[in-house]
């Protein structure tokens, strides 16, 4: 490319990549600038600290609690909500009429904002006027009813339950799109060749739609990680940390505490854990993809 | 290609039980699958209709009856609403949508011209620059951003968001428009070339013209980021002047626990926008999630 064309070519990246540069990426070399500091906001001295932050992160009750729940979260959203994202997309499009309105009325908790969702699952579990326990009351079974969000024992898995159902549908839409383009003829040979729906699905649908799958893996491993407004609205990770998300925990050290430094470790973690996983899952859907070439 | 692949409505697969198959599988599939889809439906639904419910009863209604119809009708809980700060925050909202994303749509189309339609090496890189922002997560930008936006003395206004959601915008936005930018047919460009044109004119005149599409996609997919953002607002923002929608509702949780379908009518007047976008472009805003996720395959 000549000299005049390459002017030109970073003349019109120039204000993207001015804004993104400044947003994101100083923003993401600063937290790890920071993570070495002890730091209590603008107007007082940084100082650094070398490792101690990691070092203290490592022995700190909290910040494990928040990881082993975040890996919860994780495990649900991987192996629970993409598999009911992919139900709810065979509904869709196994439905013989208007598909366009199932879609649209599975996919309603996606479009609510989040602070909606969390408000609303509020009332869900609300001991009093909840839904959950008006249910269970009305069939009989009062001796179930509890505070949901109120006990350490379940509060946890309610707050996944609300996540649950506020993002399966947004991996639903994809799979849509997905298996709509699946070529049709592919499931006519197999029905001539005697397979049944199930089968279908285990040896043709699934098998195609491997690239999708670990896209959304990433996806939904990524949306785990930084997971943050539902629970710091439904229970700000209480009761005691029960429900304490890294993301949630990294939010009280610094602008509650006002341990920036700290806070940026925490934050560096996050980090780092998703760019490990999804270089790992990258890697085996590539590794996959190359043995299937290399059979033929 | 994947705009191509998930715009054409959905036709493509035959359902498993057809008539002209052999025995075995029964009618019944096809009930079962109603029922079930009528479950998974009532399960997505119900929150919903309990908000929508809600927010048309009075507070005595709901108290009675939390979970019934309302005994009579009342907007009483919506015109409410604009006496409070409702109103104030709904249209903090809508400036703060309305800069972002047309911010959005400029810059990444600027950004996507030449890394669809420049030959050089350099664009790739580019481009997973720009992609691996979508991995990064926000809470790792907060802290220096939050430092950032004070020392530029943006802190409590509206305008410190502009940034952040833009940038976090970018990569989405500029891999859609740069994939579509690349179909253009090259017949498009020619006579534009033999007119001598430079890319500032190809790209007003060509290009944008026939990418209204996709840029209607992005537009769309960042509206509905934006509406719905909560922590770069909770953190850059402090006096409830300022607010947007979602922690206007968050601070009203907070004022108006009594008052619960007072509460649901905001909920519901916070969530009519991106369902009407929706509902007007739903095949935009499928492609453009499905966008980020089909790529490459």
């Amino acid at each position: 490319m000549i000299r005049s064309e390459r002017l030109k070519w970073a003349a019109f990246l120039a204000p993207a990549l001015a804004v993104y540069a400044v947003f994101l990426i100083y923003p993401v070399v600063q937290s790890g600038v920071l993570s070495f500091s002890s730091w209590a906001g603008p107007g007082r001295p940084s100082i650094p600290v070398g490792l101690d932050n990691y070092r203290e992160l490592f022995g700190d009750p909290i910040f494990w609690r928040a990881l082993r729940n975040t890996v919860v979260l994780l495990v649900v959203s991987v192996f629970v909500q993409l598999p009911i994202g992919l139900g709810l997309a065979l509904i869709v499009t196994s439905a013989r009429r208007a598909r366009r309105l199932w879609r649209g009325v599975f996919f309603i908790p996606t479009l609510m904002s989040t602070v909606a969702v969390a408000i609303l699952w509020r009332f869900v579990y609300s001991p009093d006027y909840g839904i959950i326990n008006g249910f269970l009351r009305g069939v009989g079974l009062e001796d179930l009813a509890q505070g949901w969000l109120g006990q350490t024992s379940t509060a946890l898995f309610a707050v996944i339950g609300a996540n649950v159902w506020q993002w399966a549908p947004f991996y639903m839409i994809i799979y849509v799109a997905a298996l709509v383009g699946l070529d049709p003829e592919v499931y006519e040979a197999a029905a001539l060749d005697g397979a049944d729906g199930w089968q279908k699905f285990w040896h043709i649908t699934l098998p195609l739609l491997r690239p999708v799958l670990f896209t959304t893996a990433i996806l939904s491993l990524a949306g785990s990680i930084k997971a943050f407004d539902l629970v710091y609205i439904m229970t700000d990770g209480g009761p005691s940390n029960s429900t304490e998300l890294l993301a949630t925990y990294m939010f009280r050290q610094g602008f509650t505490n006002y341990r920036l430094g700290y806070a940026s470790t925490i934050a560096m973690v996050m980090f780092l854990i998703t760019f490990v996983l999804t270089v790992v899952v990258l890697l085996r859907s590539n590794r996959r993809e190359a043995v299937e070439k290399a059979r033929g | 290609m994947t705009s191509a692949v998930v715009d054409r409505t959905p036709t493509g697969r035959q359902p498993a039980n057809r008539d002209d198959r052999p025995l075995r599988v029964s009618r019944w599939p096809r009930a079962a699958r109603l029922v079930i889809a009528s479950i998974a439906a009532v399960l997505s639904l119900f929150p919903f209709v309990f908000m929508l419910l809600g927010s048309l009863k009075t507070r005595g209604d709901f108290l009675d009856h939390p979970f019934g119809l309302p005994r009579e009708i009342t907007l009483a809980n919506f015109t409410g609403l604009f006496s409070a700060d409702f109103g104030r925050y709904f249209l903090n909202s809508i400036v703060i949508a309305a800069v972002t994303v047309t911010g959005t749509v400029v810059l990444a189309i600027l950004a996507a011209y030449p890394l669809s339609r420049f030959r050089t090496r350099l664009n790739t890189p580019m481009m997973l620059l720009f992609l691996a922002g979508i991995m990064v997560p926000v809470h790792v930008t907060l802290i220096p951003i939050y430092v950032l936006t004070q020392q530029l003395t943006m802190y409590d206004s509206i305008a410190a968001l502009f940034g952040p959601f833009i940038a976090f915008n970018l990569p989405i936005a500029v891999f859609v428009l740069a994939s579509f930018f690349r179909q253009i047919p090259e017949a498009l460009f020619d006579a534009a070339k033999i007119d001598g044109a430079g890319h500032w004119r190809i790209l007003r005149n060509v290009v944008v013209p026939v990418a209204g599409p996709a840029i209607s996609t992005v537009a769309i997919i960042t509206f509905i980021f934006v509406w719905n953002e909560f922590v770069f607002a909770l953190v850059l923002l402090s006096s409830q002047a300022n607010y947007p929608l979602p922690l206007g509702l968050n601070a009203f949780y907070g004022q108006f626990s009594v008052n619960i379908p007072g509460m649901m009518a905001a909920l519901t007047l916070a969530t009519i926008p991106s369902i009407l976008f929706y509902l007007v472009a739903q095949e935009r805003v499928v492609s453009g999630l499905a966008a980020g996720a089909l790529r490459g395959e």
